[in-house]
């Protein structure tokens, strides 16, 4: 008790000196901490910024400067200006990878938010982790990516030191729908389909594990390739084997083609899936068919949460063409944790960043480890996985074309 | 939206407090500089007496990884999740762990789960339920339970065990869900306790439905 009510002291007292510090030296005209120097250093940022899930890396990039935006107008590291640069993966492992590559080589990348799909997240930890640079994803769901491959039988092994996130896994998120749609909704029978991905495998694989272990019936399951448009022969076997509904993990390029198909087929119940159907796009592509359909995402509703109220204010009065849709804030929550991290490493060095852009690099990563901050999403920090310690996920029911929140639960794994 | 930005809109004074016109600190820099030096001393001593307050008389903060941020926030300043001006979301205000289960009456296959609540506003919890076909469940107390913070609760919720055979015994991530209730309205949140509550619980069911109570006259 003592030690918090220090800490508190400290806290308050550094808060203060750090507005005192602020407004003193503005005579002096110098940006750059004690010595004067101002240096700008460059986020790097992945995202399918093109392709079938650019209306999520399109919220993701907006987000994010958003937050440097923000970092650069109140100077929040004295001396550093920050700027992002955003690089196209279109979704794919391999131009991430390329792209992961490319940050590391520029000397002025301190660190890079992204990506979007766990794929390309996994693809791209080997390089960051290299380089010594911090990568934190604000959308990768997919367990091993911090808890290492053996993490369904508890073993769980933190495969790079580099490597955080602001999203929660999708260890809970098929389970959860699983309690919800068996115990609540009361529907027994399900049609498993996944899209062959780390993610949607994964995700479908958590879900039917819970759903058989309540009682429930696995009536068919399938694959789709999420490249096709067409999944007419899928949806006529699922008709068929008459489930009270359909799971899909994937993502909402091919999710939603395939729920309206299914329901045309004839499938009576909803189709349900994860974070990566949690999108307006879902609903624009399945129309009517939408109505009734689940999925289950990271984090809270954002009306929930005062501080994403003002994150939607600020994002609005910025202008941006494409709304932030279901990653932004976690967006602007990795975005800004990379420039904690630098602040932090600012403060340890007096106020000066090291020369080295390596050694930068391995203390920021380092400082990433111990940043908290009440983030757009709740309270932003890390475990000793990288995962983000706000555990929360929501399941969202599509009604009168628009994703609705209609359960929330906070989870301790 | 379209392109046209909205510049004309306030924007918000946390995210993006620097405005066109001048600001703060604009506006400190025009002030003489005496002035400047005993406002900055006023503040250095309401910090001081801010900070010994801290020391010796505020109330415990809840029990939340949170509670003390060591990097300076940037949508809310630091503290101001401790003690937020208005009532948050119940859903972002409680803080609810597993603490154990106690097995009770064998014959009538009871037990109790005991809660720990904390909450960084004030709610009441005024209802717990898991929506198991073959469970009841409870809160013990006649009433809801208030919680304040720094006041801490433990709360305890009946269980009884209606139907053995529509128990599902090796669910991974069993969940309450509990009723949180304040200005804001009510708001139900699943609490998803993790392995020790699954371990728990099955370790219950196992127990309660075993070979050694099944013949019990209120066998369902």
């Amino acid at each position: 008790m003592r030690h918090r009510s220090l800490l508190i002291l400290t806290t308050a007292v550094a808060a203060g000196s750090l507005t005192l510090t602020a407004c003193g030296s503005r005579g002096d005209n110098s940006g750059g901490g004690s010595s004067g120097d101002t240096k700008t250093l460059t986020i790097g940022l992945d995202a399918p910024l093109t392709g079938d899930l650019s209306a999520l890396g399109q919220g993701i990039k907006n987000s994010a400067d958003l937050a440097v935006k923000t970092a650069n107008k109140k100077k929040t590291v004295e001396g550093v200006t920050f700027k992002l640069e955003a690089l196209d993966d279109a979704g794919q492992p391999a131009s991430g990878q390329t792209n992961a590559t490319k940050f590391v080589a520029d000397q002025k990348v301190v660190g890079a938010v992204g990506p979007l799909n766990s794929n390309v997240g996994q693809s791209m930890q080997k390089v960051f982790d290299k380089a010594g640079m911090v990568e934190v994803s604000p959308a990768n769901t997919a367990p091993e990516l911090t808890q290492g491959t053996a993490w369904r039988s508890g073993k769980k092994e933190r495969p790079f030191k580099t490597y955080f996130r602001t999203s929660t896994t999708d260890a809970i998120q098929g389970p959860y729908a699983a309690q919800y749609m068996y115990n609540e909704k009361k529907l027994k029978k399900v049609y498993v389909i996944d899209d062959k991905k780390t993610y949607g495998k994964g995700l479908a694989a958590t879900f039917r594990d819970e759903f058989e272990k309540l009682g429930g019936k696995v009536v068919g399951t399938d694959h789709v390739d999420p490249k096709e448009k067409d999944f007419n022969a899928v949806a006529n076997k699922v008709a068929k084997a008459k489930p009270d509904f359909v799971y899909y993990g994937g993502e909402y390029p091919a999710g939603a083609p395939l729920a309206d198909q299914a329901k045309k087929a004839g499938l009576k119940g909803p189709v349900v899936g994860g974070d990566a159907l949690f999108s307006a796009e879902y609903v624009k592509l399945a129309k009517k068919n939408s109505e009734g359909d689940i999925a289950s995402s990271v984090g809270a509703p954002l009306e929930s949460l005062d501080s994403a109220k003002t994150f939607m204010k600020a994002y609005k009065a910025a202008g941006y063409k494409l709304p932030y849709e279901a990653y932004g804030g976690y967006a602007y929550d990795a975005t800004w944790a990379i420039i904690q991290a630098v602040k932090a490493v600012a403060e340890k060095n007096d106020g000066k960043l090291p020369g080295d852009m390596n050694e930068t690099r391995e203390q920021v990563a380092e400082a990433m480890q111990d940043v908290k901050f009440d983030g757009v999403s709740g309270a932003v920090g890390f475990d000793e996985y990288g995962d983000t310690t706000n555990k929360q996920l929501s399941l969202y029911e599509v009604k009168d074309g628009k994703h609705t929140p209609v359960k929330t639960g906070t989870f301790k794994d | 939206m379209g392109a046209a930005r909205h510049r004309d809109e306030a924007e918000p004074d946390v995210l993006a407090s620097g405005r066109e016109g001048p600001g703060v600190r604009e506006r400190w820099d025009a002030l003489p500089a005496l002035l400047r030096r005993g406002v900055l001393g006023s503040a250095a001593l309401a910090l001081l007496a801010a900070g010994g307050y801290a020391v010796a008389g505020q109330p415990g903060p809840p029990a939340t990884p949170h509670a003390a941020p060591s990097a300076s926030s940037e949508p809310q300043d630091t503290g101001a999740s401790l003690h937020p001006p208005h009532p948050q979301h119940p859903a972002q205000a409680a803080r609810i762990t597993f603490r154990g289960i106690e097995l009770g009456d064998r014959r009538r296959r009871t037990f109790t789960i005991g809660l720990h609540a904390a909450a960084t506003s004030p709610l009441r919890l005024t209802r717990v339920r898991q929506n198991y076909e073959g469970l009841r469940v409870g809160l013990a107390s006649p009433g809801p339970v208030s919680v304040r913070p720094g006041g801490a609760k433990h709360v305890e919720v009946t269980a009884k065990i209606t139907s053995c055979d529509r128990l599902p015994l090796r669910a991974r991530s069993p969940f309450l869900d509990v009723t949180l209730s304040n200005e804001m309205g009510p708001f139900e949140l699943s609490v998803i306790p993790g392995e020790r509550y699954t371990r728990a619980l099955t370790h219950a069911f196992r127990t309660l439905c075993g070979p050694s109570v099944a013949d019990s006259p209120e066998n369902p």
